[in-house]
């Protein structure tokens, strides 16, 4: 008797060691600017706009069939950094033989991440995307150099953040996919860049009206690149 | 019988998995309401509370590795900067406002003057950046202790591996100052029935709960909501409190009520340590209140003391001085971290 009820409850813990079988659908990011795949400026270019510092956290990974949500990535939150090749591709692990013609993930960090205090990985406050002096994460972070702009060295720094209303930062993408494997997202910079006029607006630093409506413009930087 | 065996190990493979180190025990008196912090994404284990005071009394946390986070909070003070009106940091610049006090944090949902962070685990980035008081960086400074003989194996203890990141040293720092409870004054005592007011001090405290209670709540004396007092702008810092960081309106020149514990250890007082003598603050209340727009309701119409009153408001605020806390070895400079030959106790 006693033994079958510990059979019994071994059989239950080896249930929670059963996974569906999943696979991995590969997300790669490519940021370009110019028609050209972004290569960060290291100083001493000529071009009239250089990008020196490209930093994006992408969070709340879903997948959708038709208006059906088929799968979230749980602990979703990743950054994209530029200036390091291994954050810009990762995958989703995902229930094998799914159905999915929709990706939607959200540019930023959500309010209760936001409010909850101290986190590791991605979310580390190590990773110099973080506001010191006023809680909050920096939802996109985009620095470099102008001619047309007047600050010291010719800087301009956009760093978009807020979670609170009036000043929400946070954005949603939504991408169609067909791709079962491998999706690859362009991030072009030159619709953002060519909208703004660098004489007069080159420094968003804390949570504003003017981070919000540049917040606005970053969904429309994300298409589909090509897929297999 | 082998079954049983090997369910035990199982238990306890499972066990030590978790193993994260001894548990603390957070004590605090049944009239406080229950906590704001949220201790189950970060709980108190010993290891990790001696973590983060050895952290609060440590320089390296500071660019040139001279200011800690009791440069300017004060054990003896109940942790506050007591004696300078603005904060000193690094390279004796002086700051825009006055250390506050560190205690009964554990119930406290935003912090600084005007609320301006909304986690005690990300509050010590703001000293950490400051330019003006450590200047540092939690990236470099997560390299720094990596880089010690002491930290990595102190890590291991409180986290489970030698690895030190920016999340582990702002959750040790909150441990630390989450133990921070301070409920041992005299007005606990007479609250646990263990000793009784003064007839004068007996006064105050009626005078206390008609006059003051409303923003400087029992048993905390402070809701941690945000008011104006009236106090008129300093023009040479022309500090807005909370409005500068939500820019509304009605926000202007709101700061975080502070609590009444500890005043003796505390001065001077408000969030430009403008007085020095609660005879000056009761005064304020009395005779200096500024009216404008956000100043609070309560407040509108003054508050009427007499002298005699006054002196028996001050015995009560008195008895909410807390010797155990202030002058508890617990929250102390580790000296046996710092220095382990000296074979001092801490
Ligand atoms: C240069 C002096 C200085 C140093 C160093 C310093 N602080 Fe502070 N601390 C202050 C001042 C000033 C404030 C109030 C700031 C404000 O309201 O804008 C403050 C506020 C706080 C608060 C908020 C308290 C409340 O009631 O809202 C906490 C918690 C705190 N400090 C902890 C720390 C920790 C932890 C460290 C070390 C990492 C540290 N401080 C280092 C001066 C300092
Ligand atoms: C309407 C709410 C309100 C009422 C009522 C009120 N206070 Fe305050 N008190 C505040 C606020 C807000 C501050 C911080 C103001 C600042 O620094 O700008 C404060 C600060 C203080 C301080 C300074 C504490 C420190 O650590 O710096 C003392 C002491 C104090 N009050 C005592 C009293 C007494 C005594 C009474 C009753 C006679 C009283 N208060 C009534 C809101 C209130």
């Amino acid at each position: 008797m006693i033994q079958a009820t510990i059979l019994y409850h071994l059989l239950l813990a080896a249930n929670l060691f059963y996974v569906a079988p999943t696979t991995e659908l590969r997300l790669e990011f490519l940021p370009s600017y110019a028609q050209a795949p972004l290569n960060l400026s290291e100083g001493g270019e000529t071009e009239t706009i250089q990008i020196e510092k490209l930093k994006c956290y992408l969070s709340n990974f879903e997948l959708y069939e038709g208006t059906q949500r088929v799968f979230v990535e749980t602990n979703s939150y990743h950054l994209l950094d530029a200036s390091v090749p291994n954050s810009l591709s990762f995958h989703l692990e995902i229930p094998s033989n799914l159905n999915f013609s929709e990706m939607r993930f959200k540019i930023g960090i959500d309010s209760t991440t936001h409010a909850g205090g101290a986190f590791g990985g991605d979310l580390d406050p190590m990773h110099g995307m973080y506001w010191t002096w006023q809680s909050g994460y920096i939802n996109f972070k985009l620095e470099g150099r102008a001619t047309a702009c007047p600050a010291r060295k010719n800087k301009f720094q956009f760093h978009l953040g807020g979670y609170q209303y009036p000043f929400n930062t946070l954005q949603e993408v939504r991408l169609p996919v067909k791709g079962k494997k491998m999706i690859a997202v362009a991030i072009e910079l030159d619709e953002l860049l060519s909208s703004i006029d660098l004489a007069t607006d080159y420094l968003i630093m804390s949570p504003n009206a003017a981070a919000v409506k540049m917040a606005q413009q970053l969904p429309a930087l994300f298409s589909i690149e090509d897929e297999n | 019988m082998k079954i049983k065996l090997s369910l035990l190990w199982i238990c306890l493979f499972v066990i030590a998995g978790f193993y994260v180190g001894d548990q603390y025990d957070l004590l605090y008196p049944n009239y406080f309401p229950a906590p704001a912090y949220d201790f189950t994404k970060n709980s108190l284990t010993k290891e990790k509370v001696a973590l983060g005071r050895a952290l609060f009394y440590d320089p390296k946390l500071s660019k040139d590795n001279t200011i800690s986070c009791a440069s300017c909070h004060s054990p003896y003070n109940g942790f506050a900067h007591t004696d300078h009106d603005l904060s000193h940091g690094i390279n004796d610049q002086i700051g825009t406002r006055n250390a506050p006090a560190l205690f009964n944090l554990a119930w406290q949902k935003s912090f600084m003057w005007d609320g301006a962070i909304n986690h005690l685990d990300m509050q010590a980035l703001a000293p950490i950046s400051h330019p003006k008081e450590m200047n540092e960086s939690i990236a470099s400074i997560a390299q720094k202790l990596q880089a010690e003989v002491k930290y990595p194996p102190f890590f291991l203890r409180a986290f489970g591996d030698r690895v030190i990141t920016g999340e582990r040293i702002l959750k040790a720092l909150s441990q630390f100052q989450l133990t921070l409870v301070s409920a041992g004054a005299k007005y606990d005592q007479v609250k646990k029935g263990t000793a009784s007011f003064s007839s004068q001090e007996a006064n105050g405290y009626r005078l206390f709960q008609a006059n003051c209670n409303s923003c400087h709540v029992e048993p905390l004396f402070s809701s941690y909501a945000f008011a104006s007092n009236g106090l008129a702008i300093d023009t040479t810092l022309n500090d807005f409190g909370k409005g500068a960081i939500t820019k509304k309106a009605r926000d202007q020149l709101l700061f975080k009520i502070p609590s009444l514990r500890n005043l003796s250890y505390t001065y001077p007082y408000m969030h430009d340590g403008r007085f020095r003598k609660l005879r000056s603050v009761l005064k304020h209340y009395t005779e200096g209140i500024v009216p404008h727009t956000n100043l609070a309701p309560r407040l509108q119409k003054g508050i009427t003391l007499s002298v005699r009153e006054q002196t028996d408001l001050i015995a009560f605020l008195l008895t909410l001085n807390d010797k155990e806390f202030v002058f508890n070895a617990d929250h102390q400079f580790p000296k046996s971290f710092f220095f382990p030959k000296e074979g001092l106790e801490d």
